[in-house]
């Protein structure tokens, strides 16, 4: 199969919504990093929540009606998390704080579980997104241009937001030096606590979004996980521009991986992983929140 | 015995050690290292043991280059190192260490080392619940053990009072005269180094200023001027 | 101002713990005379297995301090292995079980070339990573033919295993003599090498990794062995589970499959070896209680939160302190 011709817009477009859902879930990963020193091993599990979420008030009212609630929903989910979890927990290892956020991952997995049950679901398109748009002469789903904008739009705001206001200037104090932030007058806790709030939030976004687009069965949130701290790890622990990065170059080893070969598709990122993290731990981006 | 040729280290622009050239062909010396804070001496110490690699020079023990032998490599062959910040075993008991170290490197003579160094009473505690003074002396009795033929020493008095620091410098000079060790030391109380050193090398911003004896360092119109002031 | 012997058990007392744990192993043969239901000792089969899984990473925690998030991948890798080499390759029962535990350990010896000198927290991350890997790969639609893809692998084998046929070492009466002396010799393998010279190192080098180095100590070989150690165990794990049940899918790859066994470890504690299987029956007896209702992932979850809170030393290790603050005894930390 000519590779050229089968890399058409198509598959252009294909790499880049799989990429957007990974941009706005990395973004998030990214900052509870940056900010809290911790690796959110529930972020997945937040994500499949949101998707459940979204499911359930798509069913009730509709999908904007989801779109602009569940991502709220995760956010309030993030303040008891960083009440409960990680304000408590500063003081203790990295690994005891990764291993609860894991048995956290796995409550949520049984929640999902027992209110929804283990078949896969699926989310209703939005009608006004269900059609077909002419993308450079071959027609291409309406619902996933949707999917790239919301979500590179999503990162391209938080970009701007971390470059441009008072409060981004201030989490990317805090994320590379807490110490010094704080005695400048940062308020680092609350900080904390909006940043842990926005990715969880996002987590929710990236989840209702996915609804319409991916199923929603109970093995996404593992599924998604281990690609996002692939993409988290090899963008820089903390980068944002570096997650954007690395989620798209994600997307394109999946699409091309597919045509070519799967088992290209599957063992390169996680090449990268390995590489990353035993000769460049500091990842492709430029470190830190930036 | 040791040599080290024009050794510089770099971490991007800073230059933390630059030319310092250095040798100790004598056994059973105490050799001080004194400098201004910045002046290189934990960098000398790291680029010596193979804790950090030399951006130019070479390191030569008994004429070899070893500069780029790995840090296990040095001490099996005699080069050893105690650490500015204690670094010991914790959750192991003090005598449970010191033989471990001592089976591997073929010590036979470990009761000496201990009676020397006054751990006796704490053989059988657990290393970190010993007091601070006495961890220490464990960090310099794990140099110690193998019959090293130089020890190198970052800081042995660091937190410890002037007393104490006067008797670990009569502890070091028995334990160099009777095992026929030299112990490169680096330290910032400078008293007790003119003290007790029979050699001392002084360097300041990475560069070396001068080695001689205490008292041709004392002498040295650098030395003054960098930071023996009046106290000379 | 004496030193006394850093060795207080005098020879007696060491034989008599040698006697009595030779007894309790042979006393565990009879448990299929004394336990006849089948149920019951089906569920001590599975808490076997889930035991040796918690052993394998139990083993390495201690010794290396090093969590291994996706044992899945190794005890479910280990498991294919069997079901391929039986299936594909047509080698008997016995050789395929031989080959299942030589390559998963060699493999494991390989990935622990690279994965050792990680710090903590990556280490687990590329454990996890390679689970997932593995499960894609076996997922593969391509590979379908030799892995079964999503609907797993059947396997069927005629021949024995030590004098057992396929339908017998499916029957947990018969198997359970397997799955005992299989038990029976990881538990004595990883506490040989846990009381060797090597166990030694390999917890001093935990303790203080560049203090061995300074003490003319290699620090990587030993951890790449006890790497392949764990592997070698897990591998264990995999091809009873292989033996017993003869298949192999999917889901024995996956993130809560590796949290059961990370639970049970976390439960029982891994500083002395029988932790992590004690550990295992808990969560085995505990999942049968709870788990007819589904509530297995809110358990084991439930039971990572709670056991790294307030049990960080695992249900044997705060026991264990509790016995010495009532003796008086001071326990070294490790």
């Amino acid at each position: 199969m000519d590779l050229l011709q089968s890399f058409s817009v198509i598959q252009l477009a294909n790499a880049l919504a799989l990429s957007s859902l990974l941009t706005i879930l990395a973004s998030g990963l990214a900052l509870i990093f940056g900010l809290r020193d911790v690796m959110n091993f529930a972020h997945g599990a937040l994500y499949m929540l949101g998707a459940y979420l979204g499911f359930a008030v798509a069913a009730k009212f509709n999908f904007w009606v989801a779109l602009a609630v569940v991502p709220f929903l995760l956010a309030g989910l993030g303040v008891v998390f960083e009440y409960a979890v990680l304000r408590p927990l500063q003081k203790r290892a990295h690994m005891d704080v990764a291993l609860i956020t894991f048995g956290i991952a796995l409550i949520l997995g049984h929640v999902v579980n027992t209110t929804w049950g283990t078949s896969p679901l699926s989310v209703a398109m939005p009608p006004a997104l269900a059609g077909a748009v002419d993308l450079f002469g071959q027609p291409y789903p309406a619902y996933r241009l949707f999917l790239i904008l919301v979500g590179f739009g999503t990162c391209v705001l938080l970009a701007a937001w971390l470059k441009w206001t008072k409060s981004g200037m201030h989490v990317r104090a805090v994320s590379q030096l807490p110490m010094v932030a704080r005695m400048m007058g940062v308020n680092t806790d609350r900080l904390s606590l909006f940043v842990v709030c926005l990715g969880t939030g996002f987590s929710g976004l990236a989840g209702v979004l996915a609804g319409p687009y991916l199923s929603v069965d109970p093995s996404m949130g593992a599924n998604i996980l281990i690609s996002c701290l692939i993409v988290v790890v090899v963008g820089g622990l903390g980068s944002i521009g570096g997650a954007i990065v690395a989620s798209v170059v994600y997307g394109f080893i999946q699409v091309i991986g597919s045509i070519v070969s799967p088992l290209m598709a599957v063992m390169t990122p996680y090449l990268l992983l390995f590489f990353v993290l035993l000769w460049r731990p500091q990842g492709f981006g430029r470190g830190r929140v930036a | 015995m040791l040599r080290i040729e024009d050794l510089s280290v770099s971490y991007g622009s800073v230059k933390a050690l630059e030319g310092v050239g250095l040798e100790v062909s004598q056994r059973g010396l105490l050799h001080g290292v004194i400098g201004p804070n910045g002046a290189g001496k934990s960098t000398l110490m790291d680029a010596i043991t193979g804790r950090c690699k030399p951006t130019r020079g070479r390191v030569f023990l008994n004429d070899s280059d070893i500069t780029a032998r790995p840090i296990e490599w040095r001490r099996r062959m005699g080069m050893s190192r105690s650490f500015q910040r204690t670094s010991i075993f914790p959750g192991i008991k003090v005598g449970q260490q010191l033989e471990m170290v001592a089976l591997h490197l073929g010590e036979t003579d470990l009761n000496s080392i201990v009676d020397t160094l006054e751990l006796n009473a704490m053989y059988d505690l657990m290393a970190d619940s010993i007091a601070y003074g006495d961890q220490r002396r464990v960090d310099i009795a794990l140099a110690l053990v193998g019959q090293p033929s130089l020890m190198l020493l970052d800081e042995p008095a660091a937190g410890l009072s002037t007393a104490e620091t006067i008797k670990l410098f009569e502890h070091l000079l028995a334990v160099v005269r009777q095992r026929n060790v030299t112990a490169l030391v680096v330290e910032h109380d400078v008293e007790a180094v003119f003290k007790f050193c029979d050699a001392i090398t002084a360097l300041d911003l990475g560069k070396l200023l001068t080695t001689g004896t205490p008292a041709e360092v004392r002498r040295h119109p650098h030395v003054i001027s960098a930071y023996l002031g009046s106290s000379a | 101002m004496t030193r006394s012997p850093l060795n207080s058990n005098t020879g007696s007392n060491k034989f008599l713990g040698y006697g009595l744990v030779l007894i309790l192993a042979l006393c565990g043969l009879a448990i299929p005379n004394v336990v006849k239901s089948t149920f019951y000792l089906g569920l001590f089969i599975n808490a076997i297995v889930l035991g040796i899984a918690a052993l394998s990473i139990g083993f390495l925690a201690h010794q290396c301090g090093l969590i291994m998030f996706g044992a899945a991948g190794f005890t479910g890798g280990a498991t294919y292995l069997f079901g391929i080499a039986v299936m594909h390759f047509n080698w008997s029962v016995t050789t395929a079980a031989i080959f299942c535990l030589v390559a998963s350990t060699f493999i494991s010896l390989l990935i622990g070339m690279v994965v050792v000198r990680a710090r903590p927290l990556p280490f687990a991350m590329m454990t996890l990573a390679l689970a997932q890997m593995l499960r894609s790969v076996v997922k593969i639609t391509a590979y379908r033919e030799v892995t079964g893809g999503d609907d797993g692998l059947t396997m069927n084998w005629t021949g024995n295993f030590f004098g057992l046929t396929q339908a017998e070492l499916a029957r947990p009466a018969n198997f359970w003599t397997v799955a005992w002396l299989a038990l029976c010799g990881v538990m004595l393998l990883a506490w040989w090498v846990g009381h060797s010279r090597t166990g030694e190192i390999l917890r001093a080098t935990k303790a203080n990794e560049e203090r061995m180095r300074f003490s003319g100590f290699n620090t990587y070989v030993p951890r790449v062995l006890a790497f392949g150690l764990a592997g070698f165990i897990a591998a264990v794990s995999g091809l009873l589970l292989g033996l017993h049940t003869a298949f192999a899918s999917p889901e024995l790859l996956d993130f809560t499959t590796g949290a059961n066994s990370l639970v049970s470890m976390l439960i029982g504690g891994a500083s002395v070896v029988t932790g992590p299987i004690l550990g295992a029956l808990l969560y085995t007896v505990g999942q049968d209680q709870f788990g007819a209702s589904g509530h297995l992932e809110l358990l084991t979850g439930l039971g990572v939160v709670v056991v790294v809170l307030a049990f960080p030393k695992g249900a044997i290790g705060f026991l264990q302190s509790g016995i010495d603050r009532f003796t008086g005894r001071k326990h070294a930390s490790n």
